[in-house]
Order: structure tokens, then C-alpha cells, then sequence
């Protein structure tokens, strides 16, 4: 087969094995219609590893670009299956592919799921590749319509509402991602990246206002996607109310792809550098609010979704500085998170269906009660213990890692602080989250509660079944493997992504680095007392009782777009 | 007016003018429009494609990766309103009671709306003007690469025969086509679309583009001449079929019809 037949067949055969799966559900009788859709998923979610194995020397030598069909490059569809791609399609793959076991457990089943479910992922490996501004675009599209669909699956009062939230932000969005390819379209007449620089630089003053408001509107689109400050809005509710395994794919995968992809396209252009800077700002800022927001909620999984926004704010931070270290070092902070944020969805989310409770304030005695639901081993708690310490970065876990890489990048500024602060925040609000697997406390004094729910003896509410142990000892693994490995990862990715040596994987267990995580833990600890005391309670509900609504995520939306337009035709 | 109003409608104000300020200027540039892309596509569009209407040669051509895209989205927006009406079956109407619902015994959601859209007159146009639009719908798939249409055209009319025939068809009504034959059946519409699906996906992948041209040359070598467009036409035909099961499924659920 081709290299260019190749460099497609992580978007073609999710896409054979979604096809599978709607035939499957046409099928008379249960078993084939089963083996059919497990045949569609293998399809779609191993198959591309083999794809991804045989092309690994490709891209690590500069990668496969090329013209969908071969057509001439100032029409046709341009892709780029470089370094970059292929990490991101591995990090789509893992992610997925984990979750995806998982459902098999835990729920949504059903080849319907399967099919948008694959659908969803082959959109992310299209996603990664891209090089054609109107390819992007479709490739957004076919992303947001699937995972309308998958947060919509979990059928929980709200995410219907969640759904269409998201819907409506982010089709209103993409009319602007619109607007701006018609921009420059109609400078340049091209849709290529490459032909969209080359016609820019033959502009006379490179495009002027349209191109940097062109510029502006498409990346304002992709930042609502990403989820960075201030349009981050939509994500809390379609994020917590999904199943549990469509938030870990979520979250791990489908909020950072956008970025990536949307680097691709900045690279290109004059306006790139200055939007990246001011993401990046933004991303710094989203790492710190949105962990503070966290630390106030009282919805387990609401809280881990402000998380999400706080980690991907790690991410666009480093990715903002533009050049190949910050978008390496951003890589790793993605991949990383993608396995322990997919890890800690997957075990909160098992350990609430087993508690029958989701508010961090009242359930108690999580392990006893996955304990009755069957598992014996107490493998959720141990995999919640795994992807905890990771996110709160403390040594030798991967997050401590990838987000002292991150931290690296800003010696000496603002940044630095934020980001520092922000991780002592995220110490704190995990543990108040882990207080859901603090020992019960003593029988209700109520009496007519305790006839009700006689401790100890009532029915397990669901049961941890072998798929769903099997996914989160998998991301577990993974996230251990990640950090014994986190050296020969970094000189991997800077392989990839064609950075030289200089990614600190010394330096950061060097003592200086390791006493001030020591620091940052014990700042974490003394918060989380502050938070759980009475004034921090108060506090928390009111920051959970701020208003949110619908016109408030269109206002930041507009305020955004003009924001970034501004910096970009007044500053350029 | 309440305050939460005065507030939403400020907003919506500022939100209107600093859109506007952003998008003007992209949507007035005074810069000549580009016609490298344009005299490109006029000079060898139609060439290269071997289309007769350069908008075929563009979406099923140069752009078929985009259209493929475009079609999943189709799919998907369709499977996701097709479970969305699940859901909505399974919920009484607004204001409406559970109980009373149940009482009823055949309560099945919107769809009993139809006995009060079930008129003669409804079954037996409907039923006459099905065989109509289905050909026209055939035609206008068939004919997408010469003249204005296509698949995603051509399925849309051909869902709505469909939909004729669903209404048409109705126990007690005088459609063509007798209330017994499941052709157009959910589960046969699900099966069309799943078919049409991976054959579009099929279709779509580069190995298949040069697979085609090959069998082109070889055919040419024993003397039989296959266009250059049929690949065009098999394209359209998929996506017809495609968009034409799936609107018509979600259509007929809509109706009620799904537990035929």
C-alpha cells in the first residue's frame, strides 16, 4: 500500500468499522449483530495502531504530504501526516480505544453508539492531518455533531440541555470559522494552508485588517472548542452529564485536537504568533480560574470537568509560545492528561454509580460500596489513587512531569506563578474529591432513613464488570508506564515534533525543583482545610451559585472575537 | 421590563455590534478577487473530472474528502435525531399526565397526532404521487453530474416518496403500495442506509480512486469504454441512497411507523 493510502487509514478505518457497525444493526439475531459490531470496533480502534506502527519511520522523517487523490494542490484537499500528526492520532487512539472498552461495561452499548462513537474518532485522526482550511472545518463539524450525539447518549435529565448548549455555541461559533475562511478566500483564492500563506505574502501589507480579522474569527471558533477563557461555558454541563466514558474521551482527546490543528494553521500565517501569544496568555489565566472554580463544586464529576478547562489551560499556555518546544512540551502535558484525566472519569464515575451519589459533601464510604458492586480488589480506588497523584503532579508521577516541563518554559514570569498556584489549587480540590472514599460515617440517626437503607445490606446499585476493571487497570498502566518512561518520552516526542535535545527530563528532579513541589503539596493541603472549612464553604456556593447562562457564553464569545481582533489589527 | 431582560437585551446589543465590527471588514475587503482557482477550475474542471456541471466536478471531484464529510455529518445529525425521538416517545407530551397516557392504552407520543391527519384525501394523493416523486427523485440523483442535483438532492425528493408512500399506505387507506410490503420498512430503510454508507466509504478511499482507473484502462484495452464520470455517478448514487434512507427513516419514526 502507499504511504499516501497509509497516512489515511486512521481516518478510513474508523470509519469501516462505523459502517460495520450501522450494518450490524440491520442484522437479524443477537449473535451476529454482535459479532459484527466487536468485528466494527476492532476495526476501528486496533486496526489503526498497525497503520500508525507501519508509518511511524515516515513521520518521524519529516512525514507524508499530500493531495487527497492527487488532484492539482490548488484545488484538491492538501493533508500532512507528519510527527505531529502522528502523536496526536496515538493520543485520539489510546484515549478511545480505552473508553470505548469501558462503555462495553458500563454503558452506552448499542451499534448505534459504536458507529458515532468511531465516527467521532476517525474525525479526530482527520482532524490531526489536515492542511485545508474548508477540511478543517468539515472535519470540526463531523467532531461536534458526534459528540452532540454521544453527550446527549447518557439520556440523564440535562444532558439533552447540555447537548444542545454545546450545539448552539458551537455551530454560532463556527459560522464565524466561516466568515473567516470566506476572508481568505476572497484574499487569496486558496484554501490550502501553504497557498493561503503564499497568496498572503503576495498581498501588499500581507492581507492587512481582513486577513488579521480573518485570522481572529477562525481561531475565536477552534478556542470554543478547546474550551480557554472566556468560552469555556459549555463544557461543565456536557462534560459532566455525558456517560462516563464518552466525558473521558472527552476531555482527554476531543478538547485538544482542535489545538493542535488549529496550530497547524497559524504556523501559516502573519496573524499566528500574535494569536498564539494571546491564547496563550488565556490559557494561563483559564489554568487558574478554572481550578478555583473547581475547587468549589460539590458534583464529583462537574468538578473534574473545571479541571479539564484548568489542565487544557496548562496546555494552550505552552503550545502559545509558538515555537516547537512549547508545542512539545504542550503535547505531553496532553497526552498525559489524556490518561489520567480518562482514569479519574472512568473510576469517579464507577465509584458514584456504586455510591449512588455524585455530591462530594455527602457520599461516603465509595470503596465499601464498589466493594458490593463487585469489585473485590478495590481496582477503582487504586486507578482513582493513580490518576489523582498524577493530575496533582506530585513526583514520580507523569503530571509532575509534564507540567514541570510546562512550568519550565516560563522561568522567571507571571506565568510561572499562575501556573504554580494553580497546580497547589488542584492539590486541594482532589482532596476534597477523595473525601468520597473516606469510611462512612455512622448510621443515620434518623431513624425512619435507617429502617429504609439498613447499612450494609442494601443491594449493590451496579455492578464493576470485567471490561470496565480492564479499561482502568489499562489507563493506569499506561499513566504508570508514562511516568517510569517520561525521559525516553520526551526524547521520543522531540523526535517527532523536530526539537533538538533540551527537554528537561534531568533537571527536574534535580532538588531545588523537588523542594518546591514539596511546597506547592503543603500550600495544596492548608487550602483544602481553608475550603472545607465553614467560610470556605460559603465561599464555594457562592461562586457555584454565579449565574450561568446560554447569553452570557455568546457574550464571552463576542467580547473574545473582538478581543483577539483587536490585538491583531491594532498590534500587529 | 425586568431587569434580567434590560441586561439580555444589552448584551445582545453589544454582542451584535462587536460581531459586526469583526466581520465587516473581512466581508468588504477592497482587494480584487483571486482567479487563479477560478480559470484553473474552468479550464480543466470538467476535463478532469469528465462531470458536464462544474459544480459536480468540485464536491465529488477535487473535494469528495470534504463531501464524504459532509455526508457523515448528515449521518450523524440523522442518528442523533432518530434517538431523540426514541427519548421522546418514552416521555409524555408537555402538560400532558403519565397516567392518562397509559390509561389510553396506544399512547405512542407525537405520532397519534395522526389519526387526526388521516384523511382520504391525504392516502389516495399520497399514494398516486409516490411513484412520481420517487422517479423524479431517481432522476435527479442519476443526472447530478450533468445538470443541477445530485445525491443530496436527489435523496431529500427521494425521502419525501417515501414519506408519500408511509402516509399512503396507512390500514385503512387506498395507497398503491399494500399495507403488507415492508420495503420501505424501518428496518429496510436502516439496512439501505448502513449499505449506502459503506459504500461511500468505500468509494471515498484513494486506493479505490486508483483501483477505478485502472479497471478503466483495462476495459479500455478490450474495447469497452467506461466514462470517466460513472465514478461520479456511482458517488452520487451512494450518497442518494444514503440521504434518501436516512431522512426517510427518521421521517417514518416520525410518523409512527417504526414498529412495523
Amino acid at each position: 500500500m502507499s504511504d499516501v493510502a497509509l497516512a489515511l487509514a486512521p481516518v478510513f478505518l474508523p470509519l469501516a468499522g462505523a459502517a460495520m457497525a450501522l450494518v450490524a444493526k440491520t442484522l437479524r439475531g443477537s449473535g451476529p449483530a454482535a459479532a459484527m459490531e466487536a468485528a466494527g470496533a476492532a476495526v476501528g480502534l486496533v486496526l489503526p495502531w498497525a497503520a500508525l506502527a507501519v508509518l511511524l519511520p515516515r513521520a518521524a522523517g519529516g512525514g507524508v504530504a499530500f493531495v487527497v487523490s492527487g488532484w492539482d494542490p490548488a484545488i484538491g484537499i492538501a493533508l500532512r501526516f507528519d510527527g505531529l500528526a502522528w502523536l496526536v492520532d496515538a493520543l485520539g487512539f489510546a484515549g478511545a480505544g480505552a473508553a470505548y472498552l469501558y462503555s462495553r461495561g458500563a454503558g452506552p452499548r448499542g451499534p448505534l453508539f459504536t458507529a458515532i462513537f468511531l465516527i467521532q474518532t476517525s474525525a479526530l485522526a482527520a482532524t490531526a492531518s489536515t492542511a485545508d482550511l474548508f477540511n478543517l472545518f468539515v472535519c470540526l463539524e463531523v467532531l461536534g455533531l458526534s459528540s452532540y450525539v454521544l453527550v446527549a447518549s447518557s439520556g440523564k435529565p440535562g444532558a439533552f440541555l447540555a447537548a444542545f448548549s454545546y450545539l448552539a455555541i458551537s455551530s454560532a461559533a463556527m459560522v464565524f470559522f466561516l466568515v473567516g475562511l470566506f476572508g481568505f478566500y476572497r484574499l487569496t483564492g486558496s484554501l490550502s494552508y501553504e497557498g493561503i500563506s503564499a497568496a498572503l505574502a503576495a498581498l501588499p501589507d500581507g492581507g492587512g485588517t481582513a486577513a488579521s480579522l480573518s485570522s481572529a474569527c477562525v481561531a475565536a471558533a477552534v478556542a470554543i472548542r478547546v474550551a480557554v477563557m472566556p468560552v469555556y461555558g459549555w463544557l461543565p454541563d456536557a462534560h459532566a452529564l455525558a456517560p462516563h466514558a464518552v466525558s473521558a474521551v472527552l476531555s482527554g482527546v476531543l478538547i485538544k485536537t482542535p489545538l493542535f490543528a488549529l496550530g497547524r494553521l497559524l504556523e501559516f500565517l502573519p496573524a499566528g504568533p500574535a494569536s498564539m501569544e494571546l491564547l496563550g496568555a488565556a490559557g494561563a489565566v483559564t489554568a487558574l480560574a478554572a481550578v478555583l472554580v473547581a475547587l468549589s463544586q460539590k458534583d464529583a464529576k462537574r468538578l473534574l470537568a473545571y479541571h479539564s478547562i484548568s489542565q487544557i489551560g496548562y496546555v494552550v499556555a505552552a503550545w502559545g509560545m509558538g515555537t516547537r518546544v512549547g508545542l512539545q512540551a504542550a503535547y505531553l502535558h496532553a497526552l498525559f492528561h489524556a490518561l489520567f484525566k480518562g482514569l479519574l472519569f472512568l473510576s469517579v464515575g464507577t465509584a458514584a454509580d456504586a455510591a449512588g451519589g455524585r455530591n462530594v459533601y455527602e457520599v461516603r464510604g465509595a470503596g465499601a460500596s464498589l466493594r458490593r458492586a463487585g469489585d473485590r480488589r478495590s481496582i477503582t480506588v487504586v486507578a482513582y489513587a493513580v490518576g489523582a497523584l498524577s493530575i496533582c503532579a506530585l513526583p514520580p508521577f507523569n503530571g509532575y512531569a509534564s507540567k514541570g516541563f510546562v512550568g519550565s518554559l516560563f522561568k522567571g514570569e507571571w506565568r510561572y506563578w499562575v501556573l504554580f498556584a494553580a497546580g497547589a489549587c488542584t492539590i486541594a480540590s482532589f482532596l476534597k474529591l477523595s473525601m468520597i472514599f473516606l469510611p462512612a460515617k455512622e448510621a443515620p440517626k434518623d431513624a425512619r432513613t435507617a429502617e429504609a437503607a439498613p447499612a450494609g445490606a442494601e443491594p449493590p446499585r451496579m455492578s464493576v464488570t470485567a471490561s470496565m476493571k480492564a479499561s482502568m487497570i489499562l489507563l493506569a498502566g499506561l499513566c504508570l508506564a508514562t511516568a517510569a518512561f517520561a525521559g525516553r518520552i520526551m526524547d521520543f516526542t522531540g523526535t517527532m515534533l523536530g526539537v533538538g535535545a533540551g527537554a528537561p527530563s534531568k533537571s527536574l528532579y534535580a532538588a531545588p525543583e523537588l523542594a518546591k513541589a514539596g511546597f506547592g503539596a503543603c500550600l495544596g493541603v492548608a487550602l483544602f482545610f481553608v475550603a472545607v472549612s465553614k467560610p470556605g464553604k460559603r465561599a464555594a456556593t457562592l461562586v457555584r451559585a454565579r449565574p450561568r447562562s446560554f447569553a452570557g457564553l455568546v457574550l464571552a464569545f463576542a467580547v473574545g472575537l473582538a478581543a483577539l481582533g483587536a490585538r491583531l489589527v491594532l498590534f500587529p | 421590563m425586568r431587569r434580567a431582560d434590560i441586561a439580555g437585551t444589552l448584551a445582545g446589543i453589544v454582542v451584535a455590534i462587536l460581531s459586526c465590527a469583526v466581520v465587516a471588514p473581512v466581508l468588504l475587503p477592497d482587494v480584487p478577487w483571486p482567479e487563479a482557482a477560478r480559470d484553473l477550475l474552468a479550464a480543466r474542471g470538467l476535463g478532469e473530472t469528465g462531470a458536464s456541471n462544474l459544480v459536480s466536478a468540485i464536491y465529488l471531484g477535487y473535494r469528495a474528502f470534504d463531501t464524504l464529510g459532509e455526508t457523515i455529518v448528515l449521518l450523524a445529525a440523522l442518528a442523533g435525531a432518530v434517538s431523540l425521538i426514541g427519548a421522546a416517545r418514552d416521555t409524555p407530551l408537555h402538560g400532558e399526565e403519565a397516567g392518562v397516557a397509559a390509561d389510553r392504552g396506544d399512547y405512542r407520543g407525537p405520532a397519534d397526532k395522526r389519526r387526526r391527519l388521516h384523511t382520504e384525501i391525504m392516502d389516495s394523493i399520497a399514494g398516486k404521487l409516490a411513484p412520481i416523486v420517487l422517479l423524479f427523485g431517481a432522476y435527479v440523483m442519476l443526472y447530478g453530474h450533468s445538470s443541477p442535483g445530485g445525491g443530496f438532492q436527489g435523496g431529500v425528493v427521494i425521502a419525501s416518496g417515501v414519506i408519500f408512500i408511509a402516509i399512503g399506505r396507512r390500514s385503512g387507506g387506498i395507497g398503491r403500495i399494500g399495507p403488507r410490503l415492508t420495503v420501505f420498512g424501518p428496518r429496510a430503510l436502516s439496512r439501505m442506509e448502513a449499505s449506502a454508507f459503506a459504500a461511500i466509504v468505500l468509494l471515498s478511499f484513494p486506493v479505490s480512486i486508483s483501483a477505478f482507473e485502472g479497471l478503466r484502462a483495462g476495459a479500455s484495452a478490450v474495447g469497452v469504454s467506461v466514462p470517466a464520470v460513472s465514478y461520479i455517478v456511482a458517488l452520487n448514487v451512494s450518497i442518494g441512497l444514503k440521504v434518501g434512507s436516512g431522512v426517510a427513516l427518521m421521517c417514518v419514526m416520525m410518523l409512527g411507523g417504526e414498529s412495523e
